[in-house]
């Protein structure tokens, strides 16, 4: 190769880095490749000065540079390392610089070498420190519990919070080989849907009831990222305090709702029971003294007028009673008081919409629902029907109630113009007219579940859970 | 001829001593009894074996249906006219399932009520004109899937479709199950809705009970 000066040439300029020789001695260049210029932006004829080398290192570096580069030349070993030097410009240039020390033939030494422009590799390398640092830092003081799991399943490392809350240290975890999931989820079939969960790893949020070190029960929520290399990172939160201000929060309005309809309930059997039974006196007594003989014509009619309007009041007193809670209700179960209801509803809407009422499940009467389940899926047919006779200029409705062993199930479904429902239900409260927010709640409050589909027509379903024999609840 | 003999079971006190008067004021009747709750209308029933029990629906410690029930059982010969101030229908089935012979309700007009005692003595039934209309306005409590259609058969995955309609899912549930969009579950129910001449989802339910889906 050095047989051909052109080759040679072409093949150092082309190299992406200083291709140099210099003096073993004095360390003075005695031959730089052009792209020392581009590199540092010193002309080359300013490298082959004297002392070029260590008057432009980094003045941090200056002093181990020479040192490392005299001792390696005097021992004669061939030498690399890493060190600054400051651009024309004043910017910082990374090197690797890889020397060989040559013995002359007069016995004299001579060093050559490449030096290698690694700045951006630098940065990259700063900038990764700096990273690490920071996902440390954040690791270490989030008031979120991270853990580490490899691609068998087993926590190799968890963090601060981690340790606050659950009480074990990363140590006695190693100590177990990686495991702890049986001591906070002692129950066999709690631990086997951590299991599933963490073998799932979907990055969905999961509740779970987990046990400390102490022995306390805690909730928690967690999700799962599974990394490209079959680890995974489960993140998690502490929510007891949240779920037990829910779990109070749907106590007080449970009782608000219990009272409401307690109240209600009262009024409707007071105006039913009482006013009502003194009006339907009345109404006899009045007749009673229209079959009086010889009564004067005017004293007839008196009476007629009177009778009337004894009649009407009676009407309204029921009509009242009836809106303000069905007797049925109470007297004769869910599935009564609703097909009491679809009907007279079908009846005031007779010659606009049909309604349609279907029920399975309910054929021993003895076994009556829970009030609380009995008067929240009443309230959402309710206002259901609501809905469907002032928006959805539907044909027919159904009302569908069934009931197995596990669940009891209202559907109520329209053939009407239907409506958009995320935008209903995270409308504005004041805009929300379709009461959907509250029939969820009164779902959720004895523990339902509440689906709203629209589209041709509107579905809503409601599906509460029954209390199993032999749960104890 | 004898007077017909007649029990009123009433737990409001002001309203019995009227009906009371009225009865006692026709010249075929007389109250021989009177009761304040269903227990007690059951056991004077026995005591005094009266023709006619009139048997409030709503009254405390057993209620009129139950009382009636009782009667019927023990009694048989004895007959029993709902009177109530519930128009609604549930009560009138339920009443009419205890054994009532008639249903009055506590509004209507007296002689409706004197109408009522005759006919169910002579062994006849007797619901009032308010209730008749309660029972001919309203369309049928639970509907009936009227016979096999003449349609185009459903395909496999309409009936699929139909009998998840049938057994309680969403639309939106059924096209994850069945991995297909909400559309074609929506136009598939539309289509076996039209082949079947079913108006709505109540009477799928109806029609999958028939086929033994659910």
């Amino acid at each position: 190769m050095q047989d051909d000066p052109a080759l040679y040439s072409k093949l150092i300029n082309s190299l992406d880095g200083i291709v140099w020789t210099a003096d073993a001695e004095t360390f003075q260049f005695t031959f730089v490749s052009p792209q020392a210029e581009r590199i540092l932006g010193y002309p080359i004829s300013r490298w082959l000065e004297a002392d070029f080398w260590r008057k432009h290192t980094h003045p941090d570096d200056t002093d181990w540079c020479t040192a490392f580069c005299v001792d390696s030349t005097t021992r004669r070993q061939d030498h690399e390392f890493e060190y600054r030097m400051i651009a024309a410009d004043g910017n910082v240039v990374w090197l690797h610089d890889i020397v060989s020390v040559k013995s002359e033939p007069g016995g004299s030494l001579s060093l050559s070498g490449i030096m290698l422009d690694i700045t951006k590799r630098k940065h990259a390398q700063n900038e990764l420190r700096k990273q690490t640092e920071m996902l440390q830092k954040i690791f270490d003081h989030i008031p979120v519990m991270i853990s580490f799991r490899d691609d068998t399943g087993r926590i190799k490392l968890v963090n601060r919070e981690w340790e606050r809350i659950f009480g074990w240290s990363i140590q006695d975890i190693q100590k177990n080989n990686g495991e702890i999931l049986q001591e906070v989820y002692p129950d066999a079939a709690h631990l086997r849907q951590a299991r599933d969960w963490i073998a799932a790893a979907n990055c969905e949020w999961r509740d779970f009831k987990s046990k400390t070190r102490d022995g306390s029960l805690i909730d928690t929520t967690w999700a799962i990222v599974r990394l490209s290399d079959g680890t995974s990172i489960s993140i998690g939160k502490d929510i007891t305090d949240r779920k037990r201000a829910e779990e109070e929060r749907k106590q007080l309005l449970q009782r608000l709702i219990t009272a409401h309809e307690d109240e209600r309930r009262h009024l409707s059997r007071e105006l039913h029971d009482n006013i009502g039974q003194f009006l339907s006196a009345l109404l006899l007594g009045l007749e009673s003294c229209a079959r009086l003989p010889q009564l004067p014509s005017p004293a007839q009619e008196k009476l007629s007028y009177l009778k009337e309007t004894t009649k009407q009041l009676e009407l309204d007193v029921h009509g009242l009673a009836l809106e303000l809670r069905p007797t049925a209700l109470d007297d004769l179960g869910l599935e009564a008081a609703l097909s009491t209801l679809t009907r007279e509803w079908a009846r005031r809407h007779e010659q606009r919409i049909k309604a349609v009422f279907n029920s399975t499940g309910f054929t021993n009467h003895a076994e009556r629902l829970s009030s609380e389940a009995e008067v929240a899926i009443y309230r959402v047919v309710q206002e259901a029907l609501t809905n469907v006779s002032r928006h959805s200029q539907a044909e027919i409705v159904s009302v569908i109630l069934a009931r197995d062993d596990r669940h009891v199930q209202v559907i109520i479904e329209d053939d009407g113009v239907g409506f958009d429902v995320d935008t209903m239900m995270n409308a504005a409260v004041e805009n929300r007219r379709l009461g959907l927010t509250g029939m969820q709640e009164r779902a959720q409050l004895v523990g339902g579940e509440f689906k709203i589909e629209s589209g041709t027509g509107t579905t809503i379903v409601v599906s509460i859970p029954l209390p199993q024999n032999g749960s104890g609840s | 001829m004898e007077k017909l003999k007649i029990l009123l079971a009433e737990d409001h006190r002001i309203l019995r001593e009227g009906l009371k008067r009225l009865i006692d004021e026709q010249p075929n009747m007389e109250v021989v009894g009177e009761a304040d709750d269903g227990v007690e209308a059951w056991q004077k029933t026995g005591e005094l074996q009266p023709h006619v029990v009139l048997m409030d629906v709503s009254m405390p410690r057993m209620n009129g249906a139950v009382a009636t029930a009782k009667i019927r059982e023990l009694f048989p010969e004895v007959r029993v006219i709902a009177l109530t101030a519930h128009r609604a229908s549930a009560y009138l089935s339920q009443m009419l399932k205890a054994g009532a012979s008639g249903y009055v309700l506590k509004h209507t007009a007296f002689n409706e009520l004197v109408d009522a005692i005759q006919t169910v003595a002579r062994g006849g039934r007797y619901i009032d004109r308010a209730s008749q209309e309660l029972m001919l306005n309203t369309p049928p409590e639970n509907v009936t899937w009227k016979g096999d259609p003449h349609g185009k058969p459903l395909s496999e995955r309409e009936v699929q479709v139909i009998s998840l309609v049938a057994n309680g899912y969403t639309n939106k549930e059924i096209a994850n199950k069945l991995a297909i969009s909400v559309k074609t579950v929506e136009s598939h129910k539309t289509n076996s809705m039209q082949k079947l001449d079913l108006k709505s989802r109540a009477e799928i339910v109806d029609y999958a009970r028939f086929r033994g889906w659910i």
